[in-house]
């Protein structure tokens, strides 16, 4: 670990090159050196540290559209300049020609050269804001870890963009573990959200609602990431614009292509088409109501306003979820607030904007007082089985309906917050 | 919807449409510029996708040289390269549905696509005119690029005859289907000669690469080339045959590549320039590819091209070998285009052929033959007449064989000719006896 040294300077010194990026329609895996981790701040356990760097190379390894380079100079270089000297000279020493250059079909000029070995992108992280905190009820840490992504050739800073995570628990280092544990999930979406790392391909074969996609598990494609279909056209003032035209979902990947599902569609698609990932964290977030048909043991029917989160990037027709409710018109009648948190899966399938997708869920009712010192007792358990139809009303919403049948026992088997019988609900899933 | 809104639809429409009709389209869009136009293309790339997206710019960049011509084209190389070649959208400026793939192949790690796409001229336009290259359509393309870019895979540039010079062709009727075919095939199978200017300080070995190189993309692109070793013999051996045979009034490497039975011949020219630093080598090369037709030594095509500096090399001979191949390799697919388009456009007025009649004494005969079958082709031309023999010209749209039928059916008609026999038939040339 080493302070930012030259790194500023080599940031404050990139300059803007004139050399136009080589446009690739279809995404090749990019070569990808990540400088060690500095921090900006004493104070970072080294811990805490060593557990960031680890997370964060991880990440450019497990997302597969990269080929992590350069590891060997990490630890034997003081600064960044140092590390890309290092690496660039490596590859000059080892530099192969290309064949079209050696059948005479290619000039090899100073640019290509340079190209060629300098042709990388450098990933400067660094811990810019660490925060550790006693509150109340436990350690509150904070941590904001920084990115600089360098394309060397051109000597410039293309992307820049920092992550705030936070972890809480009455154990510290169990909260710096919290903290870190979260920064994967949001650097892998930052990372696919840079232009330059979002996935372009197309579509190789139409048949009916299901295309063939080139790309796979290879470039690091999973099941349940959606492609935007393009359509490109020039305008008369020569500006090219570029609309969408439909949506696909990856159902399923091997290694070169992957198979998706249309969701919607302006058009009949043909192969040739241009494809897009849209980059998205991977969850759908679901606010619900959920009434029951029948009443409780005050002869209320119970109804539920509830949240539940589920894991949309690398699943497609299984996924799993979690979830809290609050069975709201109960409240007057128990001691404190009755909130039910369960985990599931469904298991979806459909046909275009449409799907169906039988699911369960289990889990344990809490009564929570508000009251100093008091602190949530488990009052029941139980469950819940139905289907729910959801139909996509635009790229990130949909409408939900749901019927099924839950049922929740009393853990000391009395009557009190016991409740079974068919419930239907509806809600709104957002997806991000 | 109320009638009111009805009509100012209507109105709006027709004003909309009016104006489409009249107003500026943009100088690179030419009058008679169709709204899409199917050009074939050929994509090489490590993706299959990547494959198809290059064969369809490969397409635009037909229907680029179609619109600005083929020099402005490589003049403006670069910007083009940048801002329309680059696209990351290619299907902004092709029908996508429409393209079809005529083959597909792997080629080591990468793939090879050739296919046909409808190119959007429209677009292809409105980019040319935001990057300031007014177009106008190449004079001397049209059909015969057309004919020329059926004609073969290697029409990569079919680009107008910019450069040639030579006599001009007299525009005649429009050929028939039968004989536009006839052209097509004639094109796509006519036989190369690629040879290189000798010249002080240029070493012959790397232009007998660059010729190699020539040899490699004709054949390639599955057109017939006459084998360099070939050549060198005949210049070593064959010096006083053509000192006897020609006065040294054709060129030896026209009088070669006539002796070979090459439609064409093409010589490269070209100095290059090395520069040398702590122990290492750049070169930069110029070069010229002139494209000749073998029976009249007439310039179809002239290509110049230039390398940029090529990367410091360990050896002056791989620095200057690197320029000199690569920029021919780089400039055939351009000088092949301009040949065969200005080859199939001349090729409307007829293929040039030879005809001698043997034993042609009586002088009445001959020239009721020559009338006779002057009705059945392009063009006939008397070279000489003598007792002994009568030798034509003969410019028809066929084959020699073609020419050596129709000979036996007009001479049955010509009283005096029955007892015409064939004699011999070699390269372009068929003679006959009268038997007088």
């Amino acid at each position: 670990m080493r302070t930012p040294g030259r790194l500023i300077a080599v940031l404050a010194a990139a300059v803007l090159a004139t050399a136009v990026a080589g446009a690739q329609t279809v995404s090749q895996h990019e070569e990808i050196a990540v400088f060690d981790l500095s921090y900006q701040r004493w104070g970072v356990p080294w811990s805490a540290l060593g557990a960031i760097d680890d997370q964060i190379r991880s990440v450019f390894v497990n997302l597969g559209r990269f080929d992590v380079i350069g590891m060997a100079y990490q630890l034997d270089t003081e600064d960044v300049q140092g590390f890309i000297d290092a690496i660039t000279s490596f590859r000059e020493q080892n530099l192969e020609i290309p064949e079209s250059v050696q059948m005479g079909r290619e000039y090899l000029t100073q640019a290509d050269v340079t190209r060629l070995v300098a042709g990388f992108v450098v990933v400067i992280p660094s811990v810019t804001d660490y925060r550790r905190d006693w509150a109340d009820d436990g350690w509150k840490v904070d941590i904001r870890t920084s990115f600089a992504f360098i394309d060397v050739a051109e000597g410039r800073t293309f992307a820049q963009f920092s992550i705030d995570t936070s972890g809480k628990d009455v154990n510290e280092d169990k909260a710096v573990r919290e903290a870190i544990d979260a920064i994967p999930l949001r650097l892998t979406f930052e990372v696919r959200r840079i232009d330059r790392f979002t996935l372009r391909t197309g579509i190789l074969e139409v048949h009916g609602g299901e295309v063939v996609i080139e790309l796979g598990s290879r470039m690091g494609v999973k099941p349940g990431d959606e492609y935007l279909v393009l359509s490109p056209r020039i305008l008369s003032s020569g500006k090219e614009v570029v609309t969408e035209k439909g949506l696909i979902v990856v159902r399923r990947v091997e290694e070169e292509v992957s198979y998706a599902t249309v969701v919607y569609a302006h058009g009949r698609l043909e192969p040739g088409e241009q494809l897009k990932e849209l980059p998205r964290v991977g969850l759908e977030t679901e606010v619900y109501g959920r009434g029951m048909a029948v009443g409780t043991w005050i002869d209320t029917n119970p109804f539920c306003l509830g949240v539940r989160m589920t894991v949309a990037r690398g699943f497609q027709a299984f996924r799993p979820f979690v979830g809290i409710e609050l069975p709201f018109n109960l409240t007057n009648y128990v001691d404190g607030l009755p909130v039910n948190a369960f985990l599931g899966a469904e298991y979806g399938f459909g046909v275009a904007r449409l799907r169906l997708a039988p699911f369960v869920e289990l889990g344990a009712g809490l009564e929570v007082k508000f009251a100093e010192g008091e602190i949530p007792v488990v009052r029941n358990y139980g469950g819940a089985a139905g289907i729910q139809a959801s139909w996509l009303l635009s790229r990130d919403f949909k409408l939900a309906g749901e019927l099924g049948w839950a049922g929740w026992e009393n853990v000391d088997r009395s009557t009190y917050l016991r409740y079974s019988g068919v419930f239907a609900g509806a809600g709104i899933v957002v997806k991000y | 919807m109320g009638r009111m809104q009805q009509l100012l639809l209507a109105a709006v429409a027709a004003l909309a449409v009016a104006g489409c009709a009249t107003g500026p389209t943009g100088a690179a869009a030419a009058p008679t510029m169709p709204a899409e136009k199917e050009y074939p293309g050929t994509g090489r790339d490590p993706s299959l996708l990547g494959a198809m997206n290059r064969a369809k710019m490969d397409a635009v960049r037909k229907a680029v040289i179609d619109l600005i011509g083929a020099p402005d084209e490589q003049a403006n190389s670069q910007a083009l390269s940048e801002n329309l070649y680059g696209t990351r959208n290619p299907n902004a400026y092709v029908v996508n549905e429409s393209f079809e793939t005529t083959r597909t192949d792997r080629i080591g790690e990468d793939y090879l696509v050739e296919g046909t796409v409808l190119v959007r001229m429209e677009a292809v336009a409105a980019t040319l005119d935001s990057l300031g290259l007014t177009g106008k359509p190449a004079a001397g393309t049209g059909a015969a690029v057309a004919a020329a870019a059926g004609a073969g895979g290697a029409s990569a540039a079919a680009g107008g005859a910019a450069g040639a010079g030579g006599t001009t062709t007299e525009a005649g009727p429009a050929p028939t289907a039968d004989e536009e075919r006839i052209i097509r095939d004639y094109v796509q199978h006519m036989s190369w000669m690629v040879y290189f200017t000798e010249r002080e300080g240029m070493d012959p070995f790397a232009m007998k690469a660059a010729v190699g190189i020539a040899n490699e993309y004709l054949a390639s692109n599955g057109m017939e080339a006459v084998d360099l070793t070939q050549i060198e013999k005949l210049k070593k051996d064959q010096q006083k045959a053509w000192e006897a045979e020609t006065g040294e009034s054709i060129g030896i490497v026209q009088w070669i590549a006539q002796k070979l039975n090459a439609d064409v011949y093409l010589e490269i020219d070209g100095t290059t320039a090395v520069t040398r630093s702590q122990n290492r080598y750049s070169a930069t090369a110029s070069i010229v590819l002139k494209i000749y037709e073998a029976s009249t030594a007439r310039l179809l095509g002239s290509v110049p091209w230039t390398s940029p500096a090529s990367a410091w090399q360990q050896t002056e001979v791989a620095a200057v070998n690197n320029v000199l191949q690569v920029s021919v390799y780089k400039a055939m697919p351009i000088a092949v285009g301009q040949a065969e388009a200005k080859f199939a456009q001349e090729l409307k007025n007829g293929i040039k052929y030879g005809l001698v009649l043997q034993r042609t004494s009586d002088a009445k005969v001959v020239t009721a033959f020559r009338t006779r079958l002057k009705e059945r082709v392009k063009n006939l031309k008397t070279v000489n007449q003598t007792d002994e023999e009568t030798t034509f010209e003969v410019w028809l749209v066929g084959s020699i064989e073609d020419l050596a039928d129709l000979v036996t059916s007009v001479a049955g008609r010509v009283p005096g000719l029955e007892g015409l026999r064939q004699v011999m038939l070699r390269g372009k040339t068929v003679t006959f006896t009268t038997g007088m």
